[in-house]
């Protein structure tokens, strides 16, 4: 009997180990479900003649769920595709919208394009990514995904994106000092 | 061995459901979604992949409908019965016939209960939130029990308002019309400078109502007033863990006929008095992210009324505490939780009522788990439970519950489910005697003189101490078909309830015999002062028993991008028996034709038109067809003008004429307009 309870409880705990995931399958999913709203609802002047809408990041896991979410998904009536670049400073050109999972990789983009503006949509979930330039910053409230967002800056890359979308995420500005 | 090991690999399967349903959701509803699929919230997941009959009214809906009250909102759930008593008072019911004070139903604001125990009922026409900062109504049709506890056993209504964060702006409306006198309400919202995305709002809502043309019995009196402020904190300390703070205080005075024993000769006299009530709901809730796998809350909660009615004063005032822990397991989703509740009840005498005990004070605690396991990855879904909970009035009390959910496709999902729950008394059926209308001594014997016979006893409906908790087994089937443009969902249910209340008559003895010796000898005035001084007791039981069965189908068609519709029918059907007596007549059916169409014209033109044909056998009113039209016009960014018509087919008619359940006289509810106007800062 000592031995059967002892293999559920390592089944169990071995089976939890991979659980960690099966939340943020959920997190990004929805984190991808809002890019599409924010690709529907901007204008972008990058790669207009690409054969389809572009969502790159440097996380697999984001892709794998994403490319899901996403799939049959239409901007303008391109495909989105979820592409996965082991690193975003390079290929990336091609991207209309990048995904920051974490700090050291947008600070890395950043650092690297010298701060020029380019008309691609910077989406990130750092503490401080509006501040270093970045456009929309996904943030958690109440158990729900909300998100920063930054005209200004949008506006300075040639981003025009609906009022719809400002006025439902929260609008911060970029603090230069 | 063998078995064991069988048995664990069989419940090692990645949950299902919880990602598919995000790639059809609209922007509002990503930002609407939780970002755990768990139960911490009190919240129902997607309505097409919930093993449970539910309906999500939506703010949209809401604004679309004109509608001003969520009372009214309900209306636009198919299936469930909404009555209107008078121009302030509704009885709501789901399952089974509406009522004032019907408590087989239970509503939640952002899962804190108002439910009140004495009465066991809402006063809907004590709700004032604005329309505008609801961010939806889950309507939540079958057992509850096991999330949300007693009392739940045909229904939830969880009413959940806007996160601060997303009304951090200035609003202010204004609408008048025929039934409407006035809703004037201010909202104000900004961002707080605690912690990095903290917010708050402030609203004060003002609302009256002009009385009804005519009555049932006697003039109309249902002028009604209402005021209300509340608050609402969203305070953000980091990703993982934040508090809401929210309080709302009601004050509302509303006219009223009643029919109430007069004191001399018992029988059902005008009362004209209004109805005063102030309503406090102060809410803590605290939630916080273990790890991606486990998030916790604890909310507590303080709720106060205190009612002022010529039949019936009350003070209450109940303390909550609600801790919930949630883990997404590979192996199973897990929900546990444990609540405890403190009621102060205390009695306040007057001329119809009294207690026969004194019981002021009903303590409940308890504790649920509940387990969701995929049994078959992505198909087939296993979610079992159990709730424990004590309360002062009955002890023990269990609330279980299966459930499957089968989703063979993606277009596809059907679910079952076998649940208990538990309805308790409240002090009115448990403590307090109550006096009726009078008995006619006809009703014992009939003598053949018009007058005696006509005369009436004082009559007292009793409470008893020794009720046991009624005790709901319901067996539901669902299936849901879900196409590019149109959905549909058909529920199917049959319940059985036991010790449900039934009456005994009692009266003395030798009332008869007495009666008898008095009119034989003549004497009239003799009879008349011992008549007067008898009473007829209605002692309450718990030895009924009921069945309930029925079913919901709800059609969506979105016709073309700028139009939908919905179409429901519903039908349900009580049947009491092995009952002492019929005296509580709660046999009978509902039945319901629910159509809507909503049509926006463009962006700033929305037209919604909705209709309800319901059946008035069980109400003792005629059959009625509701229509609603409700214009929006966006005349730009900040300003929106509408026009509502309510009750538009019909001049005017009754929806809910029995009057000895309530003491309410009804009104005719007329035909209706109003015009209003909303202003974005």
């Amino acid at each position: 009997m000592t031995y059967r309870v002892i293999l559920i409880i390592l089944l169990t705990v071995c089976t939890s180990l991979e659980a960690s995931a099966q939340t943020s399958q959920r997190e990004y999913a929805l984190k991808a479900g809002l890019m599409y709203y924010f690709a529907l609802y901007s204008n972008q002047t990058t790669n207009q003649n690409t054969n389809n809408y572009i969502i790159c990041s440097s996380s697999k896991s984001f892709v794998e769920i994403a490319t899901q979410t996403l799939l049959q998904k239409k901007i303008e009536q391109r495909d989105v595709e979820v592409r996965y670049l082991q690193s975003l400073l390079e290929n990336n050109t091609s991207c209309h919208i990048i995904f920051f999972s974490d700090e050291k990789s947008y600070t890395q983009y950043q650092t690297t394009l010298n701060n020029k503006p380019r008309s691609t949509l910077l989406i990130g979930e750092a503490s401080n990514f509006i501040n270093a330039g970045g456009h929309i910053k996904f943030i958690h409230i109440g158990g729900k995904i909300r998100f920063e967002i930054n005209p200004e800056q949008l506006e300075i890359s040639g981003i025009k994106i609906s009022s719809k979308v400002i006025r439902l995420g929260k609008v911060k500005v970029r603090n230069k000092s | 061995m063998k078995k064991t090991l069988i048995m664990s690999l069989f419940f090692i399967s990645h949950l299902s459901f919880a990602n598919d349903e995000i790639k059809d959701l609209d922007f509002e509803s990503l930002l609407a979604a939780d970002v755990q699929v768990t139960s911490v919230m009190k919240r129902t997941n997607k309505a097409s992949t919930t093993p449970a009959s539910v309906y999500v009214i939506s703010n949209t809906q809401m604004l679309n409908a004109g509608v001003t009250s969520v009372a009214q909102a309900l209306t636009l759930a198919p299936g469930v019965q909404v009555r209107k008593i008078d121009n302030n008072k509704w009885a709501i019911g789901i399952r089974n016939a509406a009522g004032r004070y019907t408590s087989r139903l239970l509503v939640m604001i952002d899962g804190q209960s108002i439910y009140n125990p004495s009465f066991a009922g809402v006063y809907w026409e004590a709700l004032n939130i604005p329309i505008y900062d609801i961010e939806r109504i889950e309507v939540v049709k079958g057992q509850g029990g096991l999330l949300w506890g007693s009392n739940a056993t045909n229904g939830v209504v969880n009413i959940i308002t806007k996160l601060s964060n997303d009304t951090r702006s200035t609003k202010v409306t204004l609408k008048t019309g025929t039934t409407l006198d006035y809703d004037v309400s201010l909202r104000v919202g900004d961002d707080l400078n605690i912690g990095e995305n903290s917010s708050y709002r402030f609203y004060i809502n003002s609302q009256a109502n002009n009385k009804s043309d005519k009555s049932i019995r006697w003039a109309p009196q249902d002028k009604g007033e209402k005021d209300s402020f509340g608050a609402r904190f969203d305070l953000a300390f980091n990703d993982d863990t934040s508090l809401l703070i929210q309080g709302d205080y009601t004050d509302i005075k509303m006219g009223q006929t009643l029919e109430l024993a007069h004191p001399i000769t018992f029988a059902g006299a005008e009362v004209v008095e209004p109805q005063k009530r102030k309503h406090t709901l102060l809410m803590l809730r605290i939630e916080n992210r273990l790890s991606n796998i486990a998030n916790q809350s604890l909310q507590t909660s303080y709720a106060k009324q205190k009612g002022d009615q010529p039949y019936y004063m009350e003070e209450f005032t109940s303390y909550d505490i609600d801790y919930q822990i949630n883990m997404q397991l590979n192996f199973a989703q897990l929900d546990l939780g444990a609540n405890y509740s403190y009621n102060k009840t205390p009695f306040l005498e007057s001329d119809y009522l009294n207690s026969e005990n004194d019981v002021n004070r009903i303590k409940k605690y308890g504790t649920f788990a509940q387990a969701s396991f995929a049994l078959i990855e992505n198909e087939l879904d296993l979610i079992l439970g159990e709730k424990f909970e004590h309360n002062s009035l009955t002890g023990w009390e269990q609330q279980p519950s299966i459930r499957l959910a089968w989703r063979p496709d993606n277009s596809h999902f059907l679910w079952a489910s076998f649940s208990k729950g538990v309805r308790t008394p409240s002090l009115l059926e448990y403590d307090y005697n109550i006096q009726t209308n009078g008995f006619k001594v006809e009703a014992i014997f009939k003598t053949g003189h018009e007058l005696i016979d006509n005369t009436r006893i004082k009559t007292f409906l009793r409470g008893n101490n020794q009720l046991q908790s009624e005790k709901v087994a319901s067996t539901e089937l669902g299936y849901r078909i879900s196409h590019n443009t149109w959905n549909a969902d058909l529920s199917v249910f049959y319940s059985e309830a036991k010790n449900t209340l039934s009456i005994t008559p009692i009266a003395n003895p030798l009332l008869v015999p007495t009666v008898i010796a008095l009119l034989q000898s003549a004497d009239i005035l003799g009879f008349s002062q011992y008549i007067q001084n008898q009473t007829v007791d209605f002692n309450l039981n718990s030895d009924g028993k009921q069945k309930t069965y029925g079913g919901d189908f709800i059609l969506n068609w979105q016709l073309n991008p700028s139009s939908n519709m919905t179409f429901g029918i519903s039908y349900a059907k009580q049947e009491e028996y092995l009952a002492q007596n019929k005296l509580l007549d709660f046999n009978g059916e509902t039945k319901q034709v629910f159509f809507a169409l909503n049509k926006k014209i463009n962006e700033e033109h929305n037209i919604m038109f909705q209709s309800r044909w319901e059946d008035g056998s069980i109400y003792k009113t005629d059959n009625f067809i509701a229509v609603d039209i409700n214009w929006n016009w966006q005349y730009n960014s900040q300003l929106t003008f509408s026009l509502t018509g309510n009750n538009l087919l019909e001049k005017d008619h009754v929806e809910y004429a029995r009057t000895n359940d309530t003491f309410d006289v009804a009104t005719y509810i007329g035909r209706s307009v109003s015009l209003g106007m909303m202003v974005d800062f």
